[in-house]
């Protein structure tokens, strides 16, 4: 995980201004959501179709804006800004958000606690905090603490253990 | 009227009940510092278990939880921009860059002053001005409330950050998060792509730990660094009286936000977010140096902090005076007050002097015990979390999201639901899209449009109702002034900068 040549900006690479592909991404997005207010009565579709309206020009206008600076960068005399860096580090980024889900299927698989009790100690260890003793004693005193805290104080229900349903 | 005031004083300083308000704001206190727990269930919770206890007993510490709940949902704010309650939002804004560059516990000592100072004035106001302020809310209507809902969203001209463009998609995409759902008058459902989950719209808590909690936690995860946790973690803080006199030029800050923060309590259905919402924007306005706001600025904590702890007792004035709750935790309040036989309403002023004067009374005692309890437990004990090692942090965060989320209605569409805002809060916070205008538009987006289309139902269709009324003719002018104004003063200066160039 802690390989750092990965971290290059999103699309920088290739040429793609991350901006440009935002611009895109909002633009259709507004424009398919702006087919279902056809559905709507008329009082109903009124601020969801002046929002989208104007989220559709606003995308075309950062597209806009993202061509010209592109035009701009192509010419040696003019002066444009860089394209936004969106990664610090790609791998552990998609690693983060592979953990994240794991352990949201693990919860509702497993149930909280038996998750929450794996998952500090191995996504702290994976992820560069290497002390064995800190880590388990993090995990019971967090996991016991919320356990006091919503089952005994609060009576807080948190999805079931599955040796428990 | 206000003989009843000090009659009541007494049993107010009664042994057990001083010790009820001091349980109620460490517990408030706690409460609003783990995400996903606010003051509404707490109270709610702690309701069935005072029904053998004493009427001011039982009230002390429901206005003992309130405030501190109030407090408390800033030290995650500050600390990890987890806002623990949704009117600390705006505490983050600075609260969270204070923490970064060193000073989360001067952050945390303006809050907790802050919030102390918002909460007193908040008290004074509904023990004065209770009966004649409540008269204020029969001149607002859905016409008028509109307006200050929309009033509210021309602060986002002045949230929009440096790039306005990406500031206006933000708040462009938070309106429409707020009409995710059934629609209110004709009950025709938006944008549920058919899962009865979101009938009832997007809960704000779901966006805000979304956009707010999640990002942060996947960036300490994300970076390589060394855990150098006797260091990083140290709040670098001096005694809290050592630090009050230094806090002094905020005045202003707090005075116009106690004011703002009253005034929007009063108002049904507005809430503690709006009001700080208002605040930081009113703040920001008038502050000599409004672009160092949002990196770390101490007076975007205090005017935060100061609003929405006197949005407490101030929207209690129309629950108690009225019978008409304007937030959740005023409804679960009034609740309180029945089961223990107290009807709210005029008559309840008349009838049970002795509680409801003295109910006013642990409300003022709650807000000044916050210095003495909120500053030590602040920090001294929950700051402590700025020591851990990163990696172990961004895991504890991802758990203490998962537990706020899905406790909000016990069910995992919300927790996807968050993680899917949590990726686009992610990437909207690399290219540089703000967040705030994304919430002020959820919140303030609903709120208005609701109110819009009551004003419209009840003038027959005809728009000239929208400024019909002297109140709503005021706030149009107030509006046109916030957004021109800015504006005007801008082209003034381009025209001066020009000339002097030519």
């Amino acid at each position: 995980m802690n390989n750092a040549s990965s971290s290059t900006p999103l699309g920088a690479a290739r040429g793609i201004d991350p901006d440009l592909i935002a611009g895109i991404i909002i633009v259709l997005g507004a424009g398919a959501l702006l087919t279902r207010t056809s559905d709507m009565p008329g009082m109903t579709a009124l601020l969801p179709v002046t929002m989208l309206s104007a989220l559709i020009v606003l995308g075309l206008l950062m597209i806009g804006r993202c061509l010209l600076r592109r035009r701009r960068r192509g010419d040696p005399e003019a002066t444009a800004p860089a394209p936004l860096k969106v990664f610090d580090n790609a791998r552990r980024f998609f690693g983060i958000v592979v953990a994240i889900a794991a352990y949201v299927a693990g919860v509702a698989l497993l149930g909280f606690y038996t998750t929450t009790a794996v998952m500090i100690p191995v996504v702290a260890w994976c992820f560069g905090y290497r002390s064995l003793k800190g880590v388990l004693l993090a995990d019971l005193i967090f996991t016991g603490g919320i356990a006091i805290i919503f089952v005994v104080l609060m009576g807080q229900e948190l999805p079931t253990e599955f040796f428990l349903r | 009227m206000y003989g009843n005031l000090i009659d009541a004083l007494p049993a107010v300083l009664s042994l057990g009940n001083l010790a009820a308000v001091v349980i109620g704001v460490i517990a408030g206190i706690c409460v609003g510092a783990l995400p996903g727990l606010s003051a509404t269930m707490a109270i709610s919770v702690l309701i069935p278990f005072t029904f053998g206890m004493d009427p001011l007993v039982a009230l002390g510490m429901m206005a003992g939880i309130y405030n501190g709940a109030m407090y408390g949902g800033s030290i995650p704010a500050v600390l990890l921009r987890i806002p623990g309650t949704p009117a600390a939002v705006a505490t983050s804004f600075d609260g969270y860059p204070m923490a970064q560059q060193g000073r989360g516990g001067y952050a945390l000592q303006v809050a907790v002053v802050s919030s102390a100072i918002g909460g007193i004035v908040s008290a004074l106001v509904l023990m004065l001005l209770a009966p004649p302020l409540a008269k204020v809310t029969l001149l607002f209507g859905p016409t008028e409330i509109f307006w200050v809902a929309v009033f509210g969203m021309s602060a986002i001209v002045f949230l929009l950050g440096g790039d306005v463009l990406k500031g206006l998609i933000s708040a462009a995409f938070g309106v429409f998060v707020s009409l995710v759902g059934a629609d209110t008058i004709t009950g025709a459902e938006r944008y549920t792509f058919g899962h009865l989950e979101l009938l009832d719209g997007i809960n704000i808590v779901v966006l805000l730990v979304g956009l707010y909690a999640l990002p942060p936690a996947i960036g300490l995860l994300e970076e390589v660094r060394d855990f150098d946790t006797q260091n990083t973690g140290r709040l670098n803080t001096i005694s809290i009286w050592k630090a009050m006199p230094g806090m002094l030029k905020y005045w202003k800050t707090w005075v116009r936000s106690s004011v703002i923060g009253v005034f929007v309590g009063i108002l049904p259905g507005a809430g503690g977010s709006m009001a700080a919402f208002l605040s930081y924007n009113e703040a920001r306005r008038a502050s000599k140096n409004p672009e160092e706001w949002g990196k770390g600025e101490p007076e975007g904590v205090a005017a935060s902090e100061t609003s929405n702890n006197a949005d407490t007792a101030a929207a209690l004035i129309p629950a108690l005076t009225l019978g008409i709750p304007g937030t959740a935790v005023a409804a679960v309040m009034l609740g309180g007050l029945l089961i223990h036989g107290l009807q709210p309403g005029p008559m309840l002023f008349r009838d049970n002097p002795g509680i409801v004067f003295g109910f006013m009374w642990q409300f003022l005692f709650a807000a000044v015990l916050l210095i003495f309890l909120g500053g030590a437990l602040a920090t001294n004990s929950f700051a402590q979390v700025l020591r851990l090692p990163r990696p172990l942090l961004g895991a504890i965060i991802i758990a203490l999201v998962f537990i706020g989320v899905y406790s909000i209605n016990g069910r995992m569409f919300d927790v996807y639901l968050m993680l899917g805002f949590g990726l686009i809060g992610y990437f909207m916070d690399k290219l540089k899209f703000p967040l705030p205008p994304v919430v002020l538009g959820l919140i303030l987006g609903g709120f208005a449009e609701q109110n819009l289309r009551l004003a419209l139902r009840i003038g027959g269709g005809d728009w000239s109702i929208l400024a019909a009324s002297p109140t709503a003719k005021i706030l149009i002018a107030m509006i046109l002034l916030v957004v021109l104004a800015p504006l005007f003063s801008r082209w003034l200066r381009a025209r001066k900068t020009h000339r002097a160039n030519a």
